[in-house]
């Protein structure tokens, strides 16, 4: 790759950040808020959730992470409870891009909405288990992990339906804590469809 | 370690957003202006930049100000930053860092409750490296798609922003140096 090369590719992903940005940004001017309703409810939520802006700054042509995530739990006010299933594809510890490492990830968490429900915090803990084989490790190897989304988006799209969008999380998943550790840390971007019943 | 912070960050997010107090006539004031112009001071700290797939636990913590116009719920501002690298390579050193001089845009939503952001400029090297002198000067790019707003008086806006993704970049070409920080930044906002 030449520095002409170089100069063209940081130019591209310096224009992708920004077209994300103005994405985002139109996104939330548009979208209806979610008001004030959805206490004293039980909830049920089906996610996606990847890594990529280290990569995309690096050049490296494949996900961080990827993993999707089925959460239900009772919001009784602004606070709220829930437990959580996720199934988690990491980078491959040989140092390919390959998503080949795979976890399940089974946790209680905890959360609260704010600014009439525009707004969401919530954190997760919980077993983090290897469901495939890695250089050291056999698979059934469990760990645990924590997930944090300090701050979130969110918009009512429906009557019983709400969407979110967690621009960045912090994940830091360890399925394997004995010996060699494998520790993932993750900064994640993560979108949710949400159903209030 | 990190986790815990993160953890900690989470909890101080939830007891600021539910706990702190939102005056409503304050927020409606400084909505109400049409236009405004504004200052702001802010201070920024930031953990685990290179721990993702990286052996280095790089961490930072600088401050910055911004000056700016808003119309409505758009604003555009220029800024300035100074961000304080921890190198920790060999020993733990506090470097000078960089120097960030730029522009951005913001907008509010949400009644000015929540906010996103993007600003980019030049940033500058502050000290020497083995292959860069001091004064080096490249580009950052820095994002902040939500942060929380809180109106405790008409005169004055506090805001968090738990998590942004900055990048930096004082030297580009065949050694570049490029750095990616995930913020926290806590801002105090003055209208005038």
């Amino acid at each position: 790759m030449t520095a002409g090369d170089r100069r063209l590719d940081t130019t591209r992903r310096t224009a992708l950040l920004w077209s994300a940005s103005a994405v985002v940004a139109a996104a939330i001017a548009l979208a209806p808020s979610p008001g004030n309703a959805g206490t004293g409810k039980w909830f049920a939520g089906l996610e996606g959730n990847f890594s990529f802006l280290g990569q995309l700054v690096s050049g490296e042509p494949a996900l961080g992470s990827f993993a999707y995530r089925v959460a239900g739990g009772y919001r009784p006010s602004a606070f709220e409870v829930f437990a959580a299933v996720e199934h988690g594809f990491w980078q491959d510890d040989e140092g390919s891009d390959r998503l080949r490492i795979q976890t399940l990830d089974v946790g209680l968490g905890m959360g609260g909405t704010f600014f009439d429900g525009r707004a969401r915090v919530e954190i997760t803990a919980g077993a983090s288990i290897l469901l495939t084989r890695s250089q050291l490790d056999e698979p059934g190897t469990a760990g645990f992990f924590i997930d944090a989304r300090p701050a979130g988006i969110r918009w009512r799209v429906g009557d019983h339906l709400i969407a979110s969008l967690y621009p960045l999380t912090f994940a830091f998943v360890a399925p394997v804590t004995k010996g060699i550790p494998l520790v993932y840390v993750s900064y994640r971007t993560a979108v949710v469809c949400e159903l209030e019943f | 370690m990190s986790a815990r912070i993160t953890c900690l960050l989470c909890a101080a997010v939830a007891a600021a957003a539910m706990a702190a107090p939102q005056n409503a006539s304050a927020r409606d004031v400084v909505l109400d202006k049409g236009q405004s112009i504004y200052l702001q001071l802010e201070a920024f700290g930031s953990l685990l930049n290179d721990a993702v797939g990286g052996s280095n636990i790089t961490a930072s913590a600088g401050y910055g100000g911004r000056a700016g116009w808003r119309r409505g719920m758009i604003g555009f501002f220029v800024e300035f930053s100074r961000d304080h690298w921890l190198m920790t390579e060999v020993g733990t050193d506090l470097t000078q860092g960089v120097l960030g001089l730029g522009v951005g845009a913001e907008m509010l939503f949400a009644d000015g409750r929540l906010k996103t952001g993007a600003a980019g400029g030049s940033s500058t090297l502050l000290f020497d490296t083995a292959f860069h002198d001091k004064g080096t000067t490249g580009f950052y790019i820095d994002l902040r798609p939500v942060s929380l707003r809180f109106h405790p008086a008409a005169w004055l806006v506090v805001e968090l922003s738990p998590i942004g993704f900055t990048l930096e970049s004082p030297a580009n070409g065949e050694l570049a140096i490029r750095r990616i920080e995930y913020r926290t930044t806590l801002t105090l906002e003055v209208p005038l």
